[in-house]
């Protein structure tokens, strides 16, 4: 099985979220979808989305299918806020647009939040699909066996027609992508584009990056940009791969280059904004070896010398970025 | 400071380019004077560097052409000074700012300002028109005015109280529609629009996806059928010529339409644009098509300004006087720091220094001080009521505020709070960001009024102050011209208090 996947470069990504409105305008903007965000941008260190799922449980354990793992409550998905501008702006009733409820959270709601204090503190975001796991949990916690990888690119999805919407799935992925649609009872996720991808065009998500973050063709293509970043030069990295389901969408993990942190006197220090421990927790011990690998090929750009890794980061043309 | 300045004096090549928030703060005007010093100083200034602005634009004759009829100069403003003197704003200022507080700071307090201001139009170095007539038709597009000014209430009470029609050109119900006689509505998406700013050489094509509904025209068609029916009522009604004798011109209503038009000869959105890019020396014939075809098209060498667009090289602005030695167009034709104008002397700035020691100008009594820069959410206020923007947001207008001075007031994150001075109020949902100093107060900009409890904005505590350095004229460089020099809006020198609402 060909298995097609993803990195996203974070060291490029603006949180503009332009990834998620595409998503949103293509697939989730209707029919019971409203409140999911197949793609979501969510600001690190913090509670994500859908809230804490980091803690919601799932996954595997030395290999065996865990089935502890929640379903979230939907208000940790967020408001799906509705407003009242038609009343007030054209029938002249109240004099306030709001919401139709009081907003409580949201898919964003601690945006730019991160830890730490002033200057010090630190914060990046994270865009976040569906892994489309090698090993995804959400198939193997499926009863009705619905849930399977395409064998022409190994995108996870779920059979609409098999599905019966028991709900073992949106426990069992660990990531919390994916969703319970309470209109049609049944479960849904990101597709990965798939009719996109057929006709050989990169999916909504990542054909709309500004930043240019997102590199998108088959693991085993040793000419592409994914082999490369992650094989070749290990500077891409799996989100959680303790959670044993072989994610296979990869992160170049931040590099420190906003300024390190300040001294009691008001110097620069020399330790690095975002602590390296952060960075292990989410994407394991290669952060470091990535972050020099990565430090190293910048430093030769800055003395004019060619670098092959941030050739390839930088991606200039879409044929370099995507190879479907 | 240190750091930042040891990397300045080690790197290759530096280009400063100033945004818009440099000029929000009172000492904006001396901090774009230290940069190019700065620049000069180290030896980038017209050659491995220099400065520039997000606004400078790119030198596009055929706009000019357009937008001038040839023989009668059409007027222009400052509008900060047009706000000042119809909003009323020195009463609103006079009661906000502790005089003896200023005049420590700056040498100078309210009633020495609007002096200065007065002494200025007087000697014809500021345009005076906001002295001599009220804005008895006001035609906005695309914005909320009142919103954009600080004293937002303060703008608009006395504004409309001066003016007898207020039309309003957009494609949305912006809070500025409210207050408008009539709305006119703008096309969405105008097909043949272009954008064009120095920050980049290229000039885009926006495109049209959705084609306008109703009766929705662009704002070009819009201005060509205004034209068109004045000149019409202005024949039946036998009225001609209307001197202008201040600017020693006129306008001739019964031939409005023909002038505008050119003879007829520009009439629909292609024939405007194409006469733009066919009249400028940077674009020329040809360009239109290429527009058409790829949706962008790189400017000349001609475009800069101060010096060319090299074809395969980054621009620098300034090579013009550096490297080909030609003259600058200041009063000594050098690049000069020293100014020895009257007021530069009197308020100690003959050379580029800080006008005073740092810090807020607003009131002591009121801890945190405003901030309020571009949304990522709009453009401008474009796309802030968008309901999946503010799904991403708080669902409502949000202030930010520093965790720490959050805990001092017993603010939570997600509590609706008031903040406030002597001129005026607004309430937000409080926001916790680490990432600002204990004593500000944030805010994106562009919210729409009608979002906010009882009507409020966050520009209703905002004051106006204005730096007499930039009311200076006569002096070589250093005169009025419009989009260049000119008074600038000083937004962030307000000091407010937040409480729990």
């Amino acid at each position: 099985m060909r298995q097609l996947a993803y990195v996203f470069d974070l060291n490029k990504c603006i949180g503009c979220h332009t990834c998620t409105m595409a998503c949103k305008q293509l697939w989730t903007n209707r029919g019971g979808r409203e409140y999911m965000y197949w793609n979501n941008v969510e600001t690190r260190p913090g509670k994500g989305y859908p809230k804490n799922w980091e803690q919601k449980g799932g996954g595997f354990k030395d290999g065996v299918l865990q089935t502890d793992g929640k379903i979230p409550p939907k208000e940790d998905y967020g408001g799906v806020w509705e407003y009242n501008l038609q009343e007030v702006l054209l029938e002249g009733k109240g004099n306030q647009v709001v919401p139709h409820e009081k907003p409580s959270w949201g898919p964003n709601w601690d945006e730019d939040e991160g830890k730490g204090e002033f200057p010090n503190n630190h914060y990046f975001y994270l865009p976040r699909i569906c892994n489309h796991c090698s090993n995804p949990a959400c198939l193997a916690a499926c009863p009705r066996k619905a849930i399977y990888k395409r064998p022409e690119d190994g995108l996870v999805v779920v059979d609409q027609e098999r599905c019966r919407g028991y709900r073992y799935c949106v426990k069992a992925c660990p990531y919390g992508k994916v969703y319970f649609n309470l209109q049609t009872g049944k479960s849904e996720k990101c597709i990965g584009c798939y009719p996109r991808v057929e006709k050989g065009i990169p999916p909504a998500c990542v054909a709309q990056c500004v930043g240019k973050i997102r590199f998108v063709g088959y693991r085993d293509d040793k000419e592409g940009p994914i082999y490369k970043l992650v094989e070749q030069w290990k500077v891409a990295l799996p989100l959680h791969a303790e959670y044993g389901t072989q994610p296979n969408v990869f992160y170049v993990p931040p590099m420190n280059t906003t300024p390190p942190l300040f001294e009691e006197d008001g110097r620069l220090g020399d330790k690095p904004r975002i602590p390296l421990a952060d960075l292990e927790a989410l994407f394991g011990k290669g952060v470091q070896p990535a972050l020099e690998t990565l430090g190293k090929e910048m430093a030769k750009r800055r003395q004019a010398q060619p670098s092959e890794l941030t050739d390839i980061l930088i991606g200039y043309t879409n044929k370099d970025r995507y190879r479907l | 400071m240190r750091k930042l300045a040891g990397w300045i004096a080690e790197c290759k090549a530096l280009r400063i380019l100033d945004g818009y928030n440099n000029q929000k703060h009172f000492d904006g005007f001396q901090c774009g004077r230290l940069k190019i010093l700065i620049l000069t100083l180290i030896g980038h200034h017209g050659t491995t560097g220099s400065i520039d602005t997000t606004y400078e634009g790119w030198r596009l004759e055929g706009s000019s052409d357009m937008a001038n009829v040839k023989g009668k100069p059409g007027r222009s403003v400052s509008a900060v000074l047009a706000q000042w003197v119809w909003g009323e704003q020195y009463q609103r200022s006079k009661a906000y700012f502790d005089d003896a507080q200023l005049k420590e700071d700056l040498g100078f307090g309210i009633d020495d300002m609007e002096a200065m201001r007065k002494e200025s139009e007087a000697k014809g170095w500021m345009p005076k028109w906001q002295s001599i007539k009220d804005p008895v038709v006001s035609i906005t597009a695309g914005i909320n005015m009142f919103a954009t000014s600080n004293g937002y209430q303060q703008l608009r009470d006395n504004f409309l109280k001066r003016c007898e029609l207020n039309v309003v050109v957009d494609f949305r119900l912006n809070s500025g529609a409210m207050y408008a006689d009539i709305v006119l509505p703008a096309a969405a998406m105008e097909k043949l629009d272009i954008r064009e700013t120095s920050v980049t050489r290229f000039i885009h094509l926006y495109g049209q996806p959705v084609k306008p509904m109703y009766e929705r025209k662009t704002d070009w068609q819009i201005c060509v059928a205004l034209a068109a029916k004045i000149q019409e009522r202005a024949k039946a009604r036998g009225i001609s010529r209307v001197d202008d004798p201040e600017i020693k011109s006129a306008i001739d209503f019964d031939k409005i339409y023909d002038e505008f038009t050119m003879g007829g000869k520009i009439v629909t959105d292609e024939q405007a644009l194409r006469f733009v890019m066919e009249n400028s020396k940077a674009l020329g014939p040809g360009t239109y098509e290429e527009l058409m075809k790829k949706g962008f098209v790189a400017v000349g060498p001609s475009a800069g300004k101060t010096g060319p667009v090299p074809k395969d090289k980054p621009y620098r602005p300034f090579t013009a006087n550096v490297t080909d030695k030609k003259p600058y167009a200041t009063l000594t034709g050098r690049l000069q720091f020293y100014v020895d104008h009257d007021w530069f002397m009197r308020l100690g700035v003959a050379v580029p220094k800080p006008q005073y020691k740092g810090g807020n100008l607003g009131p002591k009594r009121y801890p945190f001080v405003t901030n309020s820069p571009h949304t990522r959410w709009g453009i401008h206020s474009f796309a802030r009521t968008e309901q999946w923007m503010l799904r991403h947001q708080r669902g409502e207008p949000d202030v930010r505020l520093n965790p720490k001075a959050m805990a001092k007031k017993g603010i939570k994150d997600g509590d609706m709070v008031r903040i406030f001075n002597s001129s005026g109020e607004f309430y937000a949902m409080a926001k916790a960001w680490p990432a600002l100093p204990e004593n500000t107060v944030f805010s994106e900009h562009g919210w729409e009024q009608y979002l906010y409890k009882n009507m409020t904005h966050y520009n209703f505590v905002g004051s106006e102050l204005i730096n007499p350095l930039e009311l200076v004229g006569g002096y070589g460089h250093i005169r009025y011209v419009s989009g260049a020099f000119n008074p600038n809006r000083i937004f962030y020198e307000t000091t407010v208090d937040v409480e729990k609402a």
